[in-house]
């Protein structure tokens, strides 16, 4: 296990199991691969991370949480980081590796409305 | 077997790329960085140079065993960053519209990173003083290219 982690951190971390493996074939979940740092040290390059869906009539978002959004300036990228501070329904988005990120200390706050998802597991090579 | 068997499907099951990565450089570029490597290349490979047991004796022998793999490994270390810094200018902080003023561009930096490979295979002053030279180019290119020109200062 990666040390040094939060809780709720270590919580995200799962090993792959054929439950998971079913729910990615069949579209049911929906998972991608992480590329670059600025999540470092929770995410690395190549993880894979699935993420639960926003549901519009129950936003559970919170601080902590790592997130999937839509880049506010580029189209059909999607960018992967965690939720530093909500203000009034906009979310200012950091990544964990503060020397290496582009985020809302660049492009500001993000709507609700980018941000896709919240991740639930990660599945690394490094465990 | 079943555990290998998902971890590998895992590992390369497609997926749509999410970039948890710096996509607004921060235009901070420093041949400094390379030089310091650069210099810490040359400064252990003349202490390997002249490094020599103390006396025939096994705690002599450890001793120098000890240091020599020490000092090989900060040789290792220190060549492999200034290769990386000099990769960082090469490739981020250098534009093609450069290429007009400074044609030997390309080439000066592949040879620079040559060096680098070459100071970590072998134990070579005259390679390592070649790598300080080159990166002392690089530097001069780097800012009379911003309009300034700053003096080569070593540390060492």
């Amino acid at each position: 296990m990666i040390t040094g982690l939060q809780q709720a951190d270590k919580n995200l971390f799962h090993k792959p199991d054929l439950f998971t493996l079913f729910t990615l074939i069949i579209g049911y979940r929906q998972h991608l691969r992480v590329v670059g740092s600025s999540m470092e040290r929770v995410l690395k390059e190549g993880d894979l991370v699935t993420y639960k869906k926003l549901n519009p009539k129950h936003i559970d978002l919170e601080i902590g949480d790592i997130v999937v959004a839509s880049h506010p300036k580029t189209k059909n990228k999607l960018i992967i980081k965690r939720i530093h501070r909500i203000y009034q329904n906009k979310f200012d988005l950091r990544g964990d590796n503060y020397f290496s990120s582009t985020d809302s200390r660049e492009f500001g706050l993000i709507e609700l409305d980018l941000i896709i998802g919240k991740v639930d597991k990660i599945f690394t090579k490094r465990i | 077997m079943l555990s290998e068997t998902l971890t590998s499907i895992f590992n390369k099951l497609p997926a749509k790329s999410v970039h948890a990565h710096c996509d607004g450089p921060c235009g901070v570029y420093d041949p400094a960085s390379a030089r310091i490597a650069a210099e810490a290349v040359l400064s252990m490979t003349k202490k390997l140079i002249a490094l020599a047991p103390a006396g025939n004796d096994q705690a002599s022998i450890s001793a120098y065993n000890n240091t020599f793999s020490r000092f090989v490994a900060i040789k290792e270390e220190e060549s492999q960053k200034a290769k990386k810094e000099l990769l960082i200018l090469w490739t981020d902080y250098f534009k093609p519209e450069h290429l007009s003023t400074y044609p030997d561009l390309h080439d000066t930096f592949w040879k620079a990173a040559k060096l680098c490979s070459a100071c970590k295979v072998n134990i070579d002053q005259t390679k390592a003083e070649e790598l300080l030279a080159a990166v002392q180019k690089i530097h001069s290119m780097f800012w009379s290219s911003k309009g300034r020109s700053d003096n080569w200062v070593t540390a060492s």
